[in-house]
């Protein structure tokens, strides 16, 4: 037993020792590993790949072998960063190692971070194949989608495939469609319908969602029935954009008939009309559809030259005959005014050489009026133009206006001088102005409140003629319209012009013309006018200046003639020795012929100086005050004083102060002195006077008076002037010198006369004395008349003695 | 304590079971078996490990054991002598491992190149036996010690290394 045991404990003992010599495992540390991978790195004696976790190596070799073994499992196609993930090396190496694969092996294909076989290719080809037998078309976009890979290279793919794999056509348009012939064919069919059946225009979208076309298939099938002539019409507008439209060949056609037979008839093209047809830019169209007609391109039609001219003729027309013309009745009903302004622009420009803008007017756009037609017009004004003319320079608004004006002038011409002046019409006016005389004919037309709107009308109708002019002068209407003299109202134009025969001749509806009308002459009228005023002043200027001549001699004559007679009554009452008789005598006299002389006096003083007055009155104490006060200083100082002598009654004062005044630098008028002769045949005209005045009276009252006059004259061979208040005291001084008998016979019937004055309404009695006095007028008559032989020869007598 | 890698160490080896010495007759035969099995799975795990650092041999008997031991420093491979006798207590009594070649050149050794052992090895032991065996004491007494005084021997330039050990070592 323990023999076996040492036994065991030998063998044991030698397989200790067979342990212990038993070579070493060359076992390397992971440390040591890693530095001898390192070190060999390093000496480029080996090429190795790391692994992400670093802790392995792999070589490049075999990195390859898993690659290709990665892609043959994922069925031909794997995205590089799975394969990181897949095999823990970093993207960097495996990229590198996969376009190595990509350079070495044909088969093999690197697109957008993907690996390829060629497997997967033809799998695709194989799949679009379907597709397309299933869907009829099939896009490259689609299948990017699809695939998730870069549409050309789905585009070569497919057109490598095409006629191989894939049995479908490209489409030429566009490369990146694929489609069967029958889905092409089925697609066509469906289109070549629904347009052939169009009879309007069209939209392509309503079309493509009827016919449930794509668009872009759409276009090619319409270029491809058209090629072949299988549809008539056209695609307007943009293509793909939706907006495009299909224009059936007959609805064009039956569109350019009825525009054609339109234009034919009528000579026109209402844009309207043209929009109802579905025509767009109807100026392009009219430019396009008529290529070689002159049309005018309106704002609301085109017209052709055929209503020009009839418009050109009817203009023609009236300026021949030199009438006015309205064109609207010539041009379809829906002109409108801006048309036809442009018509007549149009027109008027053609036919310049013709006519020349001067000659023609237009009014209203549409009213078209010859300058003789105007001139016609303004015919009825003439009349009123003098008499307005007559009014202004009587009323003496005229000579203000003048007088205004004339500063005016001084203001205005400075400025026009600067201003050169173009027209002849203002070169007149500026000679007027220099004339001094034009009366506010300077700015004559410009000095108008409406100045302004009449400019523009002004500047439409002339069409520029004189526009500057009037702008340049504009500065100068605002400071001249306030002394403007208007002869003419613009109303009164208006109301002159409705009433023309001329102008009712033309039509109804003519309130707006006439306005313009009136607004066009009424400056012309006004210079008119003014002229006219002009004419009339100066001619009154003359007249007056002769007038004032004669009645000047005139005056003197007749002052000269009233002194004497004053001086002639003055002696008569001077045969009144009763101072109570004679003073009121006196005081008659200047209260009546003594202040009729002054009257005249001062009237003619106050006419001399302008002074203005109420002639047809009596000048009243007050009104003689008046007229001193604005006299000038010289004339002054002895009419006052003969206006005060009028209030004494002294004649003889009276008749100082008359020659004072009359005197030289206030009448220069000369009183001759006094005249035997002179006085002797104003006595005797003075009797006969009376005595004409008696015969031809038959109130008592005044045959008595009158007859009394004539005695006392007869007796004394003086005159008197005296009222009927005198009668009796004359009849008491003439009672000396009368015969018993015809005294009693004068004293009778003066008491008669004073019993009628004074009896009242008693008839019986009243007609009683009545029939006496009638009874005894001829006998006083008869004794006025007579006494005269008598006295006269009574006279001689006395003289003989 | 004993460092982790020495821990790892002893408990890779196999326990022993039988308490007996040289002077029990068939029991120290038992205890002997075990001893070999014990060092043949140490020197398997070392050489397993790349860690192979002695040859031991031993007399008919067993009571005496002689061999070498080697250290690697800076690649370049010190070897020594090694020898010890087993105890008469043994196993209660821990075998004193020798180096006679460095007898002097240390203070960590006893006269005739006795190693000393650190603290920690007798309470160890003593708290292990019978358990621990021979190839314990190699692994727990002369392993550690290598580690720690032959580089410090080397850098003193007391142990210089030999061509000829390396040269023996390859044949």
């Amino acid at each position: 037993m323990t023999a076996v045991e040492w036994d065991e404990v030998k063998r044991l003992a030698a397989d200790f020792q067979r342990a212990q010599l038993t070579s070493t495992v060359q076992r390397l540390s992971e440390r040591n590993c890693i530095e001898i991978v390192t070190k060999l790195l390093d000496l480029k004696l080996l090429e190795v790949v790391f692994t992400t976790d670093g802790k392995e190596y792999v070589t490049p070799q075999q990195l390859t072998r898993e690659i290709r073994d990665e892609l043959y499992v994922h069925g031909g196609r794997i995205n590089l960063v799975d394969l990181v993930k897949l095999l823990s090396v970093d993207l960097n190496q495996i990229s590198a190692r996969a376009a190595e694969i990509e350079r070495t092996d044909q088969n093999c294909s690197l697109v957008l971070g993907q690996l390829i076989d060629k497997t997967y290719v033809s799998r695709i080809a194989e799949e679009v194949n379907e597709r397309l037998l299933q869907q009829g078309q099939v896009t490259i976009s689609d299948l990017t989608r699809q695939y998730d890979l870069p549409s050309d290279f789905l585009q070569t793919v497919v057109e490598k495939q095409l006629g191989k794999t894939i049995h479908g056509k490209q489409d030429k348009t566009d490369p990146q469609v694929f489609f069967t012939e029958s889905y092409v064919a089925r697609n066509q069919a469906c289109v070549r319908g629904a347009l052939a059946a169009a009879l309007r225009p069209i939209s392509v979208a309503t079309l493509l969602s009827q016919c449930g076309v794509e668009e872009r298939l759409f276009y090619s099938i319409i270029g491809n029935l058209m090629e072949t002539k299988q549809v008539a019409g056209v695609i307007t507008g943009k293509q793909q954009s939706g907006s495009s439209m299909y224009i059936p060949s007959i609805y064009s056609r039956s569109q350019n008939e009825w525009v054609n037979s339109f234009y034919k008839q009528n000579g026109y093209l209402e844009y309207d009309a043209l929009v109802r047809l579905g025509i767009q830019d109807h100026q392009l169209f009219v430019r396009r559809h008529f290529p070689n007609e002159k049309l005018l391109l309106l704002p609301t039609c085109a017209l052709g030259p055929q209503v020009l001219d009839q418009v050109e003729a009817a203009v023609e027309e009236a300026v021949a005959t030199g009438s006015m013309v309205n064109i609207m009745p010539l041009l379809p009903s829906f002109f409108e005014p801006e048309d036809a302004k442009e018509i007549l622009t149009e027109v008027l420009k053609n036919s310049k050489n013709k006519y020349t803008s001067q000659n023609v007017h237009v009014f209203c756009s549409t009213v078209v009026l010859t300058e003789q037609f105007i001139q016609k017009l303004t015919k009825p004004f003439d009349a009123i133009i003098q008499k307005k003319a007559e009014e202004v320079v009587s009323s003496g608004a005229y000579l203000l206006a003048q007088a205004e004006s004339k500063v005016q002038n001084n203001r205005g011409l400075a400025e026009q001088d600067e201003s050169s002046t173009k027209s002849d019409r203002r070169e007149e006016r500026r000679k007027k102005a220099t004339g001094g005389k034009g009366g506010g004919g300077t700015q004559g037309r410009e000095t108008k409140t409406k100045s302004t709107k009449k400019k523009y009308l002004r500047g439409k109708a002339a069409a520029g003629d004189d526009s500057d002019e009037e702008t340049a002068s504009s500065g100068k209407t605002s400071k001249s319209s306030v002394n403007k003299l208007e002869l003419l109202s613009f109303a009164e134009i208006k109301g002159v012009l409705t009433a023309d025969e001329l102008l009712q001749e033309e039509g109804d509806d003519l309130a707006e013309l006439i306005v313009e009308i009136a607004n066009h002459i009424h400056p012309l009228l006004n210079m008119s006018g003014l002229v006219a005023a002009e004419v009339i002043f100066e001619s009154t200027m003359a007249t007056t200046a002769q007038n004032r001549r004669k009645t000047h001699s005139e005056l003197q004559d007749k002052l000269n003639a009233m002194f004497t007679n004053v001086r002639l009554f003055e002696k008569g009452i001077k045969q009144f020795s009763d101072k109570n008789v004679e003073q009121p005598l006196a005081k008659y006299l200047i209260k009546t012929l003594c202040t009729e002389m002054t009257n005249e006096i001062f009237s003619y003083v106050a006419q001399e100086n302008m002074i203005q007055y109420d002639e047809a009155k009596e000048l009243s104490p007050e009104v003689r005050m008046k007229i001193l006060n604005d006299l000038p200083n010289e004339s002054k100082e002895p009419l006052l004083k003969l206006h005060k002598s009028l209030n004494t009654n002294s004649v003889e004062e009276v008749l100082n102060c008359v020659e004072g005044a009359l005197g030289p630098g206030i009448c220069d008028m000369i009183l001759r002195k006094p005249d035997k002769k002179k006085e002797r045949s104003q006595l005797l005209t003075h009797r006969q006077a009376l005595l004409e005045q008696l015969t031809s009276s038959e109130d008592p009252a005044l045959v008595l008076h009158l007859a009394s006059l004539v005695l006392f004259q007869a007796v004394t061979q003086t005159m008197l002037h005296a009222s009927g208040r005198f009668v009796s005291n004359i009849l008491t001084y003439l009672q000396s010198h009368l015969t018993a008998e015809i005294f009693k016979t004068m004293q009778q019937y003066h008491d008669l006369v004073l019993k009628l004055l004074t009896s009242g309404a008693d008839d019986d009695h009243r007609s009683h004395i009545v029939n006496a006095l009638q009874e005894g007028m001829l006998a006083i008559k008869e004794i006025a008349t007579s006494f005269k032989k008598h006295s006269s020869t009574e006279k001689s007598q006395q003289q003989s003695e | 304590m004993v460092d982790e890698a020495t821990k790892k160490t002893l408990s890779s080896i196999p326990l022993l079971k039988t308490k007996a010495g040289p002077r029990d007759k068939d029991l120290w035969v038992q205890r002997l078996k075990e001893e070999y099995q014990a060092l043949i799975q140490y020197v398997k795990n070392n050489k397993g490990a790349d860690n192979d650092w002695f040859r031991l041999e031993s007399n008919k008997e067993g009571t005496r054991w002689f061999g070498k031991c080697w250290y690697i420093h800076n690649l370049l491979k010190y070897e020594f002598d090694v020898e010890f006798d087993i105890p008469v207590t043994y196993p209660t009594t821990a075998p004193e491992i020798a180096l006679p070649e460095l007898d002097g050149k240390t203070a960590k050794m006893y006269r005739g190149g006795k190693i000393c052992l650190t603290d920690h090895f007798k309470p160890l032991w003593a708290r292990n036996v019978p358990k621990f065996g021979i190839a314990h004491a190699m692994a727990l007494g002369l392993g550690p010690w290598l580690a720690v005084e032959i580089p410090d021997m080397i850098d003193k330039g007391v142990v210089s290394h030999k061509e000829k050990t390396e040269g023996d070592y390859a044949t």
